[in-house]
């Protein structure tokens, strides 16, 4: 039940997914599309197969069953790091940055890994977060929660994605840290880059998503336009009552 | 009497050098790959048989064969970590440690069956003899060229790890390979890129090596031992522990070695042992 | 559980309750020369149930344990003929000194992790074996043969002694077999089980694990030192490079216990036997010897590393030897996360 923003064909199209880790199921047969410049948002409670699904996307999941189709290739078989080199970038669940490398060279490793494009520039990302300027040849571990944020975003910038996976990027930030972020995405999406985010904030990434999905225990319990739904309906298949 | 334990101190730095290089290539795989290659000092004799076969062959000085072996070295250690070492990297240390313990076990065997068990060594011609006057002490020149390849040998790793793409993208896996695999940094290619890496290394200690002791199919897990404590003392992560590492042991055996030649090796361990429990951490750690 | 898995379970434990009953009564109609196989057969079993232990259950691989066999072979040498002491008190005091000098030993390695952990034994061994080779009364590096009266001490034909010497050997790998069965069931042993499975949970159940691997590796060394002392009672010398042979107590009891399972009480028992019987015919092999059992580890521990007997196992579907209460205990290989 994809709704493109567009008449175009969808950036990422997810049929029939499922992702396992072992013999456990994390998600079973789901569907999901995102269009052209779209900002899709995924909620759900914890464990209802958030991660599951962006890992899956780069293929950093045991085994899945089901197809992924970015730009119009087929991913599901590819290996990570084709699968950057080809656009979609990550911005993963706890930052994950490199504790031992300076900003500057956490920064670089996001371009090493990406399209190597005319995308977003180091000096762009600098501009875009001037406090990491200053702070560019300090070890990453160094940084504050929100400084880290910024620099696992620059990476993933960096790489020149026309998607851009977020996965619990507000977690453990103050709240005016989260809104500049915010208002950061949205910048982003207008440079034409599309944003999946995976939040447990619905409020706030409810408010900038052109579409969403409810994940319930790995399957789809919701999906459509913000707009399209009262508060108490989207809690409802949040939390499957 | 001064005179001599000043003399015995250099010949120990010098031995320290030797040593050094010996360790370089334990200390980059502990330290990005984190595991212990058993098999470390079977491939340093490995390469001097090598070397000895290739210098024989075509006629030329064994440093020539260096040259032309190291970036078989290199494909050689691109190749093991690509084909087998690869598969059993992971959380589980038992895995690695195990492998490689066969391998050397395979190596040493493969040697003996295929060079015998007759002991070896290298020549550079007038080179092995050659000694320098300074201030008074003669010093021999292969152990002085060894010391400042030692000494060049960590600068140049400190430039590659600190100041290049690829030792970023090295220090990156090796601060954390589950995030590098997350966003597309192959911990495949660049623990591949490492361990070629190692096999200069270990090129380069099987020849000096060669010139400077004897050396037979049973050699590699003296060398092995060496190249541990080494790394241990210096502290895991630090080059310039390394060195100074490679120095304290090349001093120990030397003083050792000249109370009595049975308890140079014994010498060595003891210091080690003794360093060990006084300072766990070694002497440089990086973290 | 199916019938005929269950049927094969029994089948086997017969098998080895068979096997153990001849394995008792075998110096009544074996002739000498076997009786020695089977004795060596014995202690390298002890050997390789104690390196299981370590490795498979407490998570320490060591390439040191030569270190304590040549303690209890050096021990028992000097007890015996520079003290004069019974023998059978000898075997107690090669025992103890084991323990003795695993306790500084220990204290030594367990500031070492894993890999660096396997290569400081390695080390020790090493010294251990350095000094040996120092000792004057010992023959220093060329080692002593143990004079004939102490052999006659345990029979005065050839044939007793030779059944004596077995009948020990028997006794040791029985003794080992049962207190490590009985450790392994214990508290220690679960949670050393859960330990492998889980390492923070199991720490979080307030399951001592420090305590445990202390005890482990402790444990281990009296049984080394006690094989020490039989093998020297067999062999009738000691050396350094034979006492404290690396290739004879280590390489190849590793390569036995991988190959035929590691982390189960199993494995080892198809691991040695296995060994002893390729060893007809590969010993003529020489150097080959070793490297087709490298070349064979390696390859078992690529597709199974559970060896022969996790492959057997599979087929068997249970425990010949129960350790496990109830869930089996995997030996903690992980691949991807």
């Amino acid at each position: 039940m994809a709704v493109n923003s567009s008449a175009e064909a969808p950036l990422l199209s997810i049929e029939g997914l499922s992702v396992y880790y072992q013999q456990f199921r994390a998600l079973h047969g789901i569907d999901i599309a995102v269009g052209q410049g779209e900002i899709v948002s995924i909620i759900g409670a914890n464990g209802a197969g958030k991660s599951s699904l962006l890992k899956a996307i780069v293929a950093q999941v045991d085994r899945i069953e089901g197809r992924i189709q970015f730009a119009g290739a087929d991913i599901a078989n590819q290996p990570t790091p084709a699968i950057v080199a080809s656009g979609i970038a990550l911005v993963p669940e706890g930052r994950r940055l490199f504790p031992s490398l300076t900003v500057e060279e956490n920064l670089e490793i996001g371009w090493q890994t990406g399209r190597k494009g005319s995308g977003i520039k180091l000096g762009e990302v600098f501009d875009l977060f001037p406090i990491l300027r200053e702070k560019r040849r300090q070890p990453a571990w160094q940084l504050s929660g929100g400084q880290q944020q910024m620099v696992a975003l620059g990476r993933a910038l960096l790489a020149d994605p026309r998607l851009l996976l977020c996965d619990e990027i507000s977690l453990g930030l103050a709240p005016t840290i989260v809104n500049d972020l915010y208002t950061l995405l949205l910048s982003i999406n207008q440079r034409g880059i599309g944003i999946v985010l995976v939040e447990q904030d619905i409020r706030r990434s409810l408010a900038i998503a052109n579409r969403f999905y409810c994940l319930l225990e790995g399957r789809i319990s919701l999906s459509g336009k913000p707009s399209d739904f009262d508060r108490d309906t989207i809690t409802r298949h949040y939390f499957g009552s | 009497m001064v005179v001599t334990y000043l003399n015995l101190i250099i010949q120990g730095v010098l031995l320290g050098g030797l040593y050094a290089i010996f360790a370089l290539g334990l200390s980059l795989t502990v330290g990005v790959m984190r595991f212990v290659n058993i098999a470390h000092g079977d491939f340093i004799v490995l390469v001097s048989f090598l070397l000895l076969a290739v210098a024989t062959a075509l006629h030329i000085n064994v440093l020539l064969a260096l040259v032309l072996m190291i970036p078989v070295a290199f494909g050689g250690g691109w190749l093991l970590q690509r084909v087998l070492l690869q598969r059993v990297i992971g959380p589980n240390v038992l895995l690695p440690l195990l492998v490689t313990f066969g391998l050397s076990i395979i190596v040493q065997n493969g040697l003996l069956q295929g060079f015998g068990a007759d002991t070896r060594t290298l020549s550079a011609g007038s080179l092995d003899t050659s000694s320098l006057n300074i201030g008074g002490f003669y010093v021999g020149l292969l152990p002085v060229l060894t010391f400042a390849l030692a000494v060049a040998l960590v600068v140049g790793f400190d430039w590659l790890l600190y100041r290049s793409r690829i030792g970023a993208s090295i220090r990156a896996v090796a601060d954390d390979v589950a995030a590098a695999d997350l966003i597309g940094l192959s911990s495949v290619k660049v623990y591949a890129i490492a361990m070629g890496i190692v096999g200069v290394t270990v090129a380069i200690a099987a020849c000096f090596m060669g010139l400077r002791m004897n050396f037979d199919a049973t050699s590699g897990p003296s060398r092995l031992l060496v190249a541990f404590e080494v790394v241990v003392l210096g502290g895991l992560g630090s080059l310039r522990g390394t060195l100074l590492g490679g120095i304290i042991l090349g001093i120990a055996q030397t003083i050792g070695g000249q109370i009595d030649g049975a308890w140079q090796v014994l010498a060595g361990h003891l210091v080690f042992l003794v360093i060990f429990l006084l300072r766990p951490q070694g002497l440089l750690p990086r973290y | 559980m199916p019938r005929h898995q269950r049927l094969s379970i029994t089948v086997g434990r017969i098998v080895l309750v068979g096997a153990a009953a001849i394995l008792a009564g075998a110096p009544l109609f074996l002739g000498a020369g076997d009786l020695t196989v089977l004795t060596e057969f014995l202690c390298l079993l002890v050997l390789a149930w104690m390196w299981n232990l370590l490795a498979g259950y407490a998570d320490i691989v060591t390439v040191g344990q030569h270190a304590f066999v040549g303690v209890g072979a050096y021990t028992f040498y000097g007890t015996v003929v520079l003290l004069g002491v019974d023998p059978y008190l000898a075997f107690a005091a090669a025992a103890l000194m084991a323990l003795v000098i695993a306790l500084p030993a220990m204290m030594i390695v367990f500031r070492l992790r894993a890999a660096y952990l396997a290569v400081g034994t390695w080390v020790v061994a090493e010294v251990l074996m350095l000094i040996a080779g120092k000792l004057p009364n010992f023959g220093f590096g060329s080692g002593v043969s143990l004079p004939v009266r102490v052999a006659r001490e345990f029979g005065a034909r050839p044939d007793a002694r030779f059944a004596t010497i077995y009948w020990l050997a028997f006794a040791l790998a029985a003794a080992t077999f049962a207190s490590t069965y009985f450790l392994l069931r214990s508290r220690i042993g679960l949670g050393l089980t859960a330990m492998r499975d889980n390492e923070e949970a199991a720490g979080a159940m307030g399951i001592n694990l420090v305590r445990a691997r202390v005890i482990c590796f402790l444990w281990t060394a009296p049984f080394l030192g006690l094989a020490g002392a039989i093998i020297t009672l067999q062999k009738l010398r000691i050396s350094p490079p034979a006492s404290f042979s690396i290739i004879d107590w280590t390489v190849f009891v590793i390569f036995n216990v991988v190959i035929g399972g590691i982390g189960s009480l199993e494995g080892p028992i198809l691991g040695t036997a296995l060994f002893f019987i390729l060893r007809e015919y590969l010993a003529q092999l020489g150097t080959w010897h070793l490297i087709i059992l490298g070349t064979l580890s390696i390859v078992i521990i690529l597709i199974e590393p559970r060896g022969l007997w996790g492959l057997l196992r599979r087929v068997l579907g249970g425990d010949l030897i129960p350790v496990s209460h109830g869930a089996r205990p995997g030996f903690g290989i992980t691949r991807k996360n």
